[in-house]
């Protein structure tokens, strides 16, 4: 390879490298302002709302439900419960519970009000509690044991 | 003899509260040696038959009437710790899946071994079923059948090569439910993984993805409370950081760090480009161009010489300042022979304004 080539070859590489990462870098910046509750509101279904909270419906199964948002959205704490899955992010929590006879219930809400309103299943394991399982976690994300 | 009765009886009404020592279970459950010489200790739940642990149930268990997993308000202080899971935590898990069973006829729980170093004092098995802390999940009582989540570890010792692992499965006699289906989207549930069991949150791994077992068959779903704020002065803590950054943090350093590497690369690559052009141009003027005869005027000498030595078509006879030939291109007419050869970009032409003109 002559040296012209090599030069040219080095141009357009680098050049193009640069180019698909800019365009990555804007890609993932444009993803900035709709946060999870922009994506669970693109994917699935208004229902309406419910005391401040924002809900949705979906005819998915739970399991599938909460692996599309986890994967769009990784959330920084999550509880399971035989009642549904709750994912903490950094200014809403998401309940995503089954829905009878089939589908699922999806509920977006503020953090603090989520808290208050989840507080049987999640106290403790988000925040303080009074009763039996803040020995369990302690509360809040990464605590662990 | 009455008296003695009487006390077995008192003892099996605390067995079927699932808060009876081992010691006196030996009476009315099974006790099973494991590995490592600790006991789990097997009590049939009211209404049912036996389970033998490591068996089908199905092929053990004397169907009893179905009832419902409901069990009575477990003391949890009373329960003893397990491999993983605190004591109190195992009853509040057995509670939980005791009410799921009660909805869904489906019975749920845990069986977990240990083996290895570091236990720490702990159990190196134990189980915990909607029919309460030790207890298999029991097909007899659950008219829908059972899920339960088998978990293995094994922890090698801080100087050994081999490394610490974990196995688990969902063994399921749910219809249309097969066991990997149910592992399946017990993953996608709760995010399950060997290195989750293996972590320092492992207790909270097994008592998830135990929780969410009844939510493979439809669950109950939790309702929502109907106050608005927290009770006792309870609160959020630990507010997480930045979603965008959980999210999108390492993709976007590393489209970071090729932007960079890319950047750097093309620079060179440019570098390069232009000093093959200047290579070139060097070249071009040593070449005999026709119609242009030596002459003294040595290329590195600066300005033009005197006289009437520059060819007409040396910019071109149309040429503006902005047409000149760059020295770079082979079609290109080459450069007059006093033109001087800056370091870097191809010469400039405009050469004709300020040269006097030629008489």
């Amino acid at each position: 390879m002559s040296s012209r080539c090599k030069a040219w070859t080095l141009l357009l590489g680098g050049g193009f490298m640069a180019l698909a990462a800019l365009l990555a870098v804007v890609a993932a910046f444009g993803s900035v302002g709709g946060g999870v509750e922009g994506h669970v509101k693109a994917e699935y279904r208004a229902s309406g709302t419910q005391n401040g909270a924002r809900t949705f419906t979906s005819d998915k199964r739970v399991d599938e439900v909460v692996d599309d948002i986890t994967d769009a959205w990784k959330p920084a704490d999550r509880l399971a419960d035989p009642g549904g899955v709750f994912l903490r992010y950094s200014d809403v929590i998401v309940a995503v519970r089954p829905r009878k006879p089939s589908g699922t219930d999806i509920t977006v809400d503020d953090a603090d009000r989520a808290y208050a309103r989840w507080y049987p299943v999640v106290g403790g394991w988000f925040g303080t509690y009074s009763g039996r399982a803040e020995g369990f976690r302690g509360g809040g994300p990464g605590s662990g044991k | 003899m009455s008296a003695r009765r009487g006390v077995a009886t008192l003892v099996g009404a605390l067995l079927a509260l699932g808060v009876a020592a081992p010691a006196a279970v030996a009476q009315d459950g099974t006790t099973t040696t494991l590995p490592g010489g600790s006991t789990i200790v097997d009590v049939p739940a009211p209404g049912t038959g036996s389970d033998v642990v490591g068996q089908d149930p199905s092929a053990t268990t004397t169907p009893g009437t179905p009832t419902t997993g409901t069990i009575p308000e477990i003391p949890a202080s009373s329960v003893p710790g397990g491999a993983l899971i605190d004591g109190p935590d195992r009853a509040e898990l057995a509670q939980s899946l005791a009410e799921a069973t009660t909805e869904t006829g489906v019975c749920f729980g845990y069986e977990i071994v240990v083996s290895g170093s570091g236990l720490g004092g702990r159990p190196n098995a134990d189980r915990v079923s909607s029919g309460g802390p030790d207890r298999t999940p029991s097909v007899g009582s659950c008219s829908r059948g059972s899920l339960t989540l088998d978990v293995s570890l094994n922890y090698t010792c801080s100087s050994c090569e081999s490394e610490d692992s974990a196995r688990y499965t969902v063994r399921s006699t749910v219809p249309g439910l097969s066991g990997s289906e149910a592992k399946r989207r017990l993953e996608r549930l709760t995010g399950l993984d060997e290195k989750a069991l293996l972590g320092d949150d492992d207790d909270l791994a097994l008592r998830n993805a135990t929780a969410a077992l009844p939510l493979l068959v439809g669950g109950d779903p939790a309702t929502p409370e109907a106050q608005a704020t927290v009770p006792n002065g309870d609160r959020l803590t630990d507010k997480p950081g930045s979603d965008w950054l959980r999210a999108n943090g390492l993709d976007a350093l590393f489209a970071i760090v090729v932007l960079i590497v890319g950047s750097i690369v093309a620079a060179f690559g440019w570098r390069a480009v232009r000093a093959e052009r200047r290579r070139e141009a060097r070249r071009a003027p040593r070449r005999p161009s026709p119609g242009t005869g030596p002459s003294g005027a040595s290329p590195s000498s600066g300005g033009p010489p005197d006289g009437p030595t520059r060819p007409d078509d040396a910019t071109g006879a149309t040429g503006s300042p902005g047409d000149a030939p760059s020295a770079g291109d082979a079609t290109a007419p080459a450069p007059s022979r006093w033109a001087p050869l800056p370091p870097a970009d191809p010469p400039p032409a405009p050469h004709r304004d300020e040269d006097p003109p030629t008489p």
